[in-house]
């Protein structure tokens, strides 16, 4: 018989009633079998006894004897005990709770999960609430890059310094003066734009990044969830952009963490499995690192030759 | 083509429709091409790398010039383009309250693998065209 997948909306063959995997996008659903018997009537419970005159309502006054508090409500985010299996349903991440949960709580939380356990987040995670990722990510890359542009504005000079230095052994190959203008460019005033642009700035890069993430996704037909699922995704994921406040090497932790935990994500997010999702998030980091890379190895390799060459290297002042 | 209910004013599209105006009031006001930046790839190798000349030609076409937008990086004109057209389209779309449309699926895909190639072709045409 012909089924339909109530997420995806993909039909699918099966031969059985009951809960099932659906192949197209791994949702589980359920098919009720149409010839099982009815389900009995429920039973008529009569109502409890309206209270005494002056006891009050059931919502304002003094509880009615025999009442019991409500049981403790259920785990949530909370770490899972030993050998249970995490429930399928969605629930919403701890930022979007922020309001009942607190604000600074509410990112702590989402940050670690996001980060720590990204698997299990995204696959629960509540993909509507797209507007409380995007400020999320966007929110983290912000305080990141502030710390980042106060670290760089006050090491300015060292770094023009050690650049120097570093293409002098070089021997001319390289082209110093690019790397010179960009060093050179952290003016006072260049300091504060930066700083007043970063949130427009890093909201941008969450859309746009999570755009170019769905356009690869959908051409290995790996975006059953759509457009949200993918932005709640780079948005949470965005967060580890935080660690960018950690001088020197911030960046680059930063950059690999994200890609890890965007893979992740959206294979779990998007029901598609970390193959196409690597596709995705690996095609424009490999471009951005085959730069990088190139750079890299490049200034590595003529630092070597330095070290080889005659006479003693000048001091790098570190 | 299916359409969106007009029920979410403010979605996706308008989000993306409001970047790409501010590409086009940043190109066109700002003097993003009297920043001091080089690509460091160029300045290694010699060679572009595969979005050298994008901001040239975005800059380019949003002052008119669209040989030069085009000379700087074919691709890059033909975003720059696309993506105002889009931002133009969609104030349109939202001003005389029509509902969104969405180009299925297929098209869609079609249009991202397009990308790709025209990305891959670009890069060639900006290593033969600007090798130094």
């Amino acid at each position: 018989m012909r089924a339909r997948c109530f997420r995806c909306q993909e039909t699918f063959d099966t031969d059985r009633f009951g809960t099932q995997t659906c192949p197209k996008c791994g949702s589980e659903i359920y098919l009720p079998d149409p010839g099982a018997a009815a389900p009995a009537p429920v039973a008529q419970v009569e109502s409890p006894p309206f209270p005494p005159q002056g006891a009050g309502g059931p919502g304002w006054g003094a509880p009615l004897p025999g009442w019991t508090p409500p049981a403790v409500p259920p785990p949530g985010w909370g770490a899972l005990p030993p050998g249970a299996v995490p429930p399928p349903a969605e629930q919403s991440a701890p930022f979007a709770e922020r309001a009942r949960r607190g604000f600074f709580h509410g990112f702590v939380d989402t940050w670690k999960l996001a980060a720590i356990e990204p698997a299990r987040f995204f696959r629960q995670v509540r993909i509507s609430e797209t507007r409380s990722a995007v400020l999320f990510g966007a929110l983290a890359l912000t305080l990141g890059n502030w710390v980042s542009l106060v670290f760089g504005y006050f090491t300015a000079s060292a770094t023009i310094n050690i650049v120097g230095q570093i293409t002098r052994r070089m021997d001319g190959r390289v082209d110093s003066l690019p790397l010179a203008q960009i060093i050179r460019g952290f003016t006072l005033q260049s300091f504060i734009a930066q700083a007043i642009a970063t949130p427009i700035l890093a909201l941008i890069a969450v859309y746009l990044t999570a755009a170019v993430f769905h356009l690869l996704l959908l051409v290995v037909h790996g975006a059953p969830r759509g457009f949200d699922a993918t932005l709640t995704v780079v948005g949470y994921a965005s967060g580890i952009f935080l660690i960018r406040a950690l001088p020197v090497c911030g960046a680059v932790i930063a950059m690999v963490w994200f890609a890890v935990a965007a893979i992740q994500g959206l294979g779990e997010a998007q029901r598609t499995g970390t193959g196409k999702a690597a596709f995705a998030v690996l095609m424009p980091v490999l471009l951005v690192f085959l730069c990088f890379c190139a750079v890299a190895g490049m200034v590595g390799l003529a630092g070597l030759n330095g070290l080889h060459s005659a006479g003693p290297p000048p001091s790098t002042g570190i | 083509m299916a359409a969106q209910s007009p029920a979410r004013v403010f979605g996706h599209a308008e989000v993306f429709a409001a970047i790409f105006a501010l590409s086009f009031l940043a190109a066109r006001l700002l003097p993003l091409l009297g920043l001091p930046y080089a690509c460091p790839f160029r300045a290694l190798t010699g060679l572009p790398c595969a979005t050298c000349g994008m901001t040239h030609a975005f800059v380019y076409l949003a002052h008119g010039q669209l040989r030069a937008a085009l000379a700087a990086s074919p691709l890059g004109a033909l975003l720059a383009g696309a993506a105002w057209l889009l931002a133009a389209a969609d104030g349109v779309r939202l001003a005389l309250g029509l509902p969104l449309p969405f180009p299925p699926p297929r098209a869609v895909r079609a249009l991202a693998f397009a990308g790709l190639i025209a990305l891959l072709a670009n890069w060639a045409f900006l290593v033969i065209a600007h090798r130094t």
